[in-house]
């Protein structure tokens, strides 16, 4: 039986809920005098005493303001890919910069006027999406390359500002995504001078790109004006730097290794960049989140510790694109090692901090680890249908035991907050 | 929202409209202003997510000459020169572009040893590929800036410009293609 939130609601929640009430009763009883009530009250931000039905209605029309601003914007490009035949270019690029206007306009007011933050939020996500459509709108009226990369890169430079401005997860979401995808259109650009190894050099990059946007995400986790914006960074960041890892899991992925190093001539001056500015930002972050924690608690945390796996981490990502072992094997090893590390790593940093996302994600990457494994190296030593059957019996097993051990987990975080 | 919130939202709005006509002005100054050549190409039909149809172009002009020494990713500078069909041809491959009032266009060398030129997508009404597709002869009109960029102006299908209505019965066998005009013997510029 899944953990029933009804039936268990935090107790955290509801001390929250059952506060303004009390409140106002030893106010009334002459307990504490009205200004200390109000101190009480302000002492908590105004999100937490909101009551548990009124937050879940929230979530429940955010839900469906973003599914239905994702719908539109599927409609829109979806209408766009039919290439719109028999109106002219001009018409069209009239109609979607008028879109584009409209749906930001609306989305302004509707957020910041009539304070529906929710639905004025969707609003403005559907107009960056729509904006992304008229990119590649553009593109197909001037019959740009597919592939061609600046289409991404421009729907990133649009977006991106937005991230800042908008405090909007989803936007923030949308934001982070376009900059992996601006990246990754780029990357046969940079790697054209390369005759193999193009995916150990990708893969490195995502590597040490999700730790730069986990590194942000941590940071901006220790100052207030910014907190605002660390969780949707710290899953992003998290997610990207997990399938980077899994990737070098499979011994496959490191075959280039037997032709020598890599690459025969060179990454462009783009790649190398990025590698070694994404590389050392990322590193500072991490020192700097340590120095900003550090003056708040001086005993050891698991702070530390995350800053420790994302230097190990980022150390790993340089020593594949630098150093040639000479096979696949080792590589495979290290990162099977690293990979159930850092899995383990996540699970407790996600219960010790009350993160239900993290624990949530890791155990998604432990049940997707162990599929993977199971076919890497019993594909060819069994009978298929066996191999099935098992997967199928394996799979049931792992799911009843993550779901004990989620279940557990969550428990324990909302009845301690997270506090160990 | 403070004020200055206000004005980044708008400003960010803004800057999305400007960049979209800049990519626009880009490309039409091209069109605009560039010298209009006809090239002859093979098309081959698959499809984007994000844009509907389109056709992928390989260029007879994309194919280096065995004498001409390349690496992948590297840029190359071809000389245009006008045959006698109409059809222009490569005239020189050049790794910089020559100081020459020729027209000439740029090009990337692409795994495989071909070359693309930012024109090798043509996007079509969903359904109509395949009148490319069938299609014995396809060129088209492409105009070329000073500076060797490239934007399509038009394709010629069978002699005739692509009309998506002109959609013939699916059963209908293909022709068989023309003997392909030969291609002015490119010089080799030394690099």
């Amino acid at each position: 039986m899944a953990l029933n939130n009804s039936n268990t609601e935090p107790e955290g929640g509801q001390f929250h809920e059952q506060l303004p009430r009390e409140v106002s009763r030893w106010t009334n009883d002459g307990l504490i005098t009205a200004e200390q009530g109000q101190a009480i009250l302000g002492s908590y931000s105004p999100s937490e005493l909101i009551p548990g039905s009124l937050r879940a209605q929230g979530r429940m029309v955010t839900g469906l303001s973003i599914i239905g601003a994702v719908l539109v914007g599927l409609g829109i490009i979806l209408f766009f890919a039919a290439n719109w035949d028999g109106i002219d270019r001009w018409p069209k690029l009239a109609i979607i910069l008028g879109v584009i206007i409209a749906a930001h306009g609306l989305g302004y007011y509707l957020r910041y006027h009539r304070g529906y933050l929710r639905v004025g939020s969707a609003m403005v996500l559907l107009a960056c999406i729509i904006y992304g459509a008229g990119v590649h709108l553009v593109g197909q009226v001037y019959n740009v390359d597919v592939n061609d990369s600046r289409l991404m890169l421009f729907w990133f430079l649009g977006v991106f500002p937005l991230v800042y401005i908008v405090r909007s997860q989803p936007i923030q979401f949308l934001g982070l995504a376009l900059f992996l995808l601006a990246v990754g259109f780029r990357l046969p650009d940079w790697f054209s001078g390369i005759s193999h190894g193009e995916v150990i050099l990708g893969t490195s990059l995502f590597l040490i790109l999700g730790l730069l946007i986990l590194a942000i995400g941590r940071l901006k986790e220790e100052v207030q004006l910014l907190r605002p914006y660390s969780e949707v960074f710290q899953l992003v960041g998290m997610i990207t730097a997990l399938g980077a890892v899994f990737v070098f899991t499979f011994k496959d992925v490191f075959d280039s290794f037997d032709r020598g190093l890599y690459y025969d001539g060179e990454a462009e001056l783009g790649f190398r960049i990025m590698i070694a500015a994404a590389g050392a930002i990322t590193l500072s972050l991490v020192l700097a989140t340590a120095w900003l924690h550090r003056r708040k608690e001086s005993e050891f945390t698991v702070t530390g510790v995350e800053g420790v796996a994302i230097a190990i981490l980022l150390a790993a990502a340089y020593l594949v694109v630098g150093v040639n072992t000479g096979g696949e094997v080792v590589y495979s090893i290290v990162f099977n090692a690293l990979f159930a590390v850092t899995l383990l790593g996540v699970l407790v940093s996600g219960y010790m901090r009350g993160r239900e996302a993290f624990v949530n994600i890791g155990l998604v990457f432990i049940g997707i680890d162990i599929i993977a494994r199971y076919f890497e190296y019993s594909w060819d030593l069994l009978d298929r249908s066996f191999i099935f059957v098992a997967a199928g019996v394996i799979l049931l097993l792992g799911g009843y035991l993550a779901e004990k051990g989620r279940q557990k987990m969550l428990e324990r975080i909302r009845t301690t907050g997270g506090r160990s | 929202m403070s004020l200055y919130m206000k004005i980044a939202f708008w400003a960010t709005v803004a800057g999305q409209i400007i960049l979209l006509l800049a990519f626009v002005a880009y490309k039409e100054n091209t069109l605009r202003s560039g010298t209009s050549v006809l090239l002859q190409t093979v098309p081959i039909d698959p499809r984007s997510v994000l844009q509907g149809d389109y056709a992928i172009l390989d260029y007879e002009i994309a194919e280096l000459p065995d004498s001409v020494v390349f690496s992948t990713g590297q840029r190359f500078y071809i000389r245009l020169i006008e045959r006698q069909d109409g059809v222009w041809g490569a005239g020189g491959y050049y790794t910089e572009k020559p100081d020459s009032d020729d027209v000439f266009i740029r090009g990337t060398v692409k795994p495989g040893g071909r070359l693309e030129f930012g024109i090798d997508t043509f996007f079509v009404p969903e359904g109509t590929g395949q009148i490319i597709e069938r299609a014995s002869d396809v060129k088209v009109r492409v105009a070329v800036s000073s500076g060797g960029s490239a934007v399509i102006e038009e394709l010629l299908v069978d002699g005739e410009p692509f009309d998506p209505r002109d959609s013939k019965a699916p059963d209908e066998p293909a022709k068989e293609p023309p003997p392909v005009a030969p291609a002015a013997t490119p010089s080799l510029a030394p690099k």
